[in-house]
């Protein structure tokens, strides 16, 4: 007789053994790619929040810059929805990461300028995502005043301190949950997303969220070498008023500008294309993991910047290219039309109530941000109408103090000192050129939004 | 070369270069002004020009000057220092509008000025060597050409430019005088 191995000539304890393994070795087939590192428990979103240092709203080619590529970003936005009114709260670096990280304007969390320390009290999104049930990491600049903190919520925590902070773009040593490392990769930038690459194909059973954060495009501008001759051959579109001494004069040389303008025009552009670079790394990688699908990958800068507008460079002044800053969510399943540009204004203190919102988490009273949720949902959901513009003092760089109401149309600040009210019409002048304060326009406007202005720094309507 | 007055000696060279300095950032602050682009451009960029130099080499123009007309060592280094000084007191005026009068005093003792200061020692040391030299070539006595305040003015202006410049880019430096700034004022 000839045996068969068919299932229905075996006795009944066989059929179940065979029964058995079968269902074993489906479960083995399918188990790494649909319950470790690849799926979110209970419908949580994943979450990469990546935060580039003065990247400027409009070094996009999405946005329409007229020399910088950016395939990768403008990828991410094509896929997802690009913001073309975000900004910032303060336009300096540690108030700005400190918003983001809280929800909170930099008069509550207290960071308020390049030298007042982090508050250890404060809470952010890091810790509460921790406690719904997240795996955290904390890749790249942190640059707040005082001792690197002990982060409450952060289970993996990779930083720098050199440079008070800052970092360098070549070399730089880093500081692996608390243990000082050199640099892997000689480029800062590259190191750091091998880094997140690296926690990204972690086998993990829950959510995970990862924020990383570049040294550049900060100065010292420096680009990787093969990026040292880009647009060699295109010249840089700067604004009418500005000249290559601006970088040197009125006390501008302390952000480190020593030089001509046009020089670090072009090696900041640079600088933004190796970001791109990076940016599209991590993507490839969400997609090879089979990720994509489910996290919310947003994209930010934490300031803009002046490259001779109003013959300024650097930050801090409540001018458009300053406040301003690139913002790309892309969240699959929650944006019906991606592709879109949406309009409404949101700001930096939007990220952390908008990150407990996808997480489920209950939004502390002490964030001050609103969620932007209902904005990726719907084109049509309504945005905030005006919000608070503050910079504190911060030495030696002779920028006064001001705060200033922002509205759809318009702008108004006060500064601390001897320097005049500004009001501008955004709307008929956008480039803020002309100061409609003792103007009849600016008469009729002013009361109103000087109104509107106290009530935001009463903390009304925030 | 001798016996020339105080007013020739010093206060002439200084006061040129002086106003040169003074000219130039006038210039420069008002360019944009121009309605024409190109004038714009060329005028910003000769007066920034001039007005850097005015301020960063200006000793290489006030110490022979003053050295050729009998000033004093003493008189060749104040001469020299006008025009810097004169620009970082306007720099600390010009912060007074942000800063307390105090922190506009501290302001003073910022790394570009350290490093101007340092620069201006660099090049009064060698001016004098070279200005001795070039007496040499014209007295009947001859003089030491290499003097050892020359060489300390040399020395002390190198180390000054590295310690506040060189020195990783100045960022060091930068990070140490904001140090100072929080133990002093906040």
């Amino acid at each position: 007789m000839k045996h068969s191995y068919c299932p229905h000539v075996l006795g009944r304890p066989g059929r179940a053994i065979l029964g058995s393994l079968l269902a074993i070795w489906l479960v083995c087939l399918f188990w790494p790619v649909e319950a470790t590192a690849k799926s979110p428990t209970k419908n949580l979103p994943n979450i990469v929040f990546i935060l580039v240092d003065d990247h400027r709203w409009d070094f996009l080619s999405g946005v329409g810059h007229p020399f910088v590529q950016t395939p990768s970003l403008d990828r991410l936005a094509d896929e997802g929805i690009l913001f073309s009114n975000a900004f910032v709260t303060t336009s300096l670096c540690t108030p700005s990461r400190a918003s983001f990280l809280t929800g909170q304007y930099a008069h509550t969390h207290g960071v308020q300028n390049n030298l007042t320390p982090w508050r250890n009290e404060n809470v952010t999104f890091l810790e509460l995502l921790k406690k719904a049930g997240y795996d955290t990491a904390f890749i790249g600049k942190w640059h707040m005043p005082g001792r690197l903190p002990d982060l409450r919520g952060v289970d993996r925590f990779i930083t720098f301190t050199v440079q008070a902070g800052q970092g360098r773009y070549w070399k730089c040593p880093l500081i692996v949950d608390g243990v000082d490392v050199p640099a892997r990769k000689p480029y800062i930038t590259e190191d750091l997303t091998d880094y997140a690459l690296e926690y990204l194909g972690q086998e993990r059973d829950g959510p995970f969220c990862l924020y990383l954060s570049y040294k550049a495009v900060h100065h010292e501008w420096r680009p990787p070498p093969d990026l040292v001759d880009l647009y060699e051959d295109v010249e840089p579109d700067l604004p009418k008023e500005a000249d290559s001494w601006v970088t040197t004069t009125r006390g501008f040389i302390f952000v480190g500008t020593f030089g001509k303008l046009e020089h670090h025009f072009m090696n900041y552009a640079r600088c933004v294309v190796s970001v791109d670079r990076q940016v599209g790394r991590v993507l490839d990688k969400l997609d090879e993991l089979g990720l994509a699908d489910d996290t919310m990958v947003v994209y930010a800068g934490d300031n803009g910047y002046f490259w001779g507008e109003h013959r300024l460079v650097d930050k801090r002044w409540p001018y458009e290219e300053s406040i301003r800053i690139p913002w790309i969510v892309r969240y699959p399943g929650i944006i019906p039309d991606p592709g879109r540009r949406a309009g409404q204004m949101v700001l930096n203190i939007d990220l952390a109530p908008t990150l407990m919102e996808s997480a489920g988490v209950e939004v502390p009273a002490s964030m001050e941000g609103r969620s932007f949720l209902p904005v990726l949902r719907s084109r049509d959901a309504p945005g905030r109408e005006a919000w608070l513009y503050e910079y504190f003092k911060d030495f030696p760089y002779n920028v006064p103090a001001h705060a200033a109401v922002r509205t759809d149309k318009h702008i108004y600040i006060e500064y601390e000192g001897r320097r005049p009210s500004e009001l501008y019409d955004l709307l008929k002048d956008p480039r803020q050129k002309e100061n409609l304060m003792g103007a009849p326009e600016g008469d009729r406007l002013q009361p109103e939004l000087k109104k509107r202005l106290e009530a935001l720094k009463r903390g009304e309507g925030l | 070369m001798e016996g020339q007055s105080f007013v020739r000696r010093v206060v002439t060279p200084a006061l040129t270069l002086l106003i040169v300095m003074a000219a130039s950032a006038i210039l420069y602050d008002q360019a944009w002004r121009i309605g024409n682009d190109t004038v714009h451009q060329l005028t910003a960029y000769i007066a920034g020009l001039v007005l850097f130099a005015s301020i960063g080499y200006g000793p290489l123009y006030v110490y022979p000057k003053a050295f050729f007309r009998g000033a004093s060592l003493g008189e060749r280094v104040l001469a020299s220092l006008v025009t810097p000084v004169a620009w970082n007191l306007k720099e600390m005026a010009r912060v007074s509008e942000v800063f307390t009068w105090g922190e506009s005093l501290y302001y003073g003792l910022n790394p570009i000025f350290l490093l101007c200061l340092s620069g201006t020692a660099v090049h009064m040391g060698l001016c004098e060597m070279a200005c001795r030299w070039v007496r040499n070539r014209r007295a009947s006595e001859p003089v030491r050409v290499v003097t050892p305040a020359s060489i300390i003015a040399v020395l002390v202006g190198l180390a000054g430019a590295g310690l506040f410049m060189a020195w990783d880019m100045g960022v060091h430096w930068f990070y140490i005088y904001q140090e100072g700034y929080k133990a002093l004022f906040t």
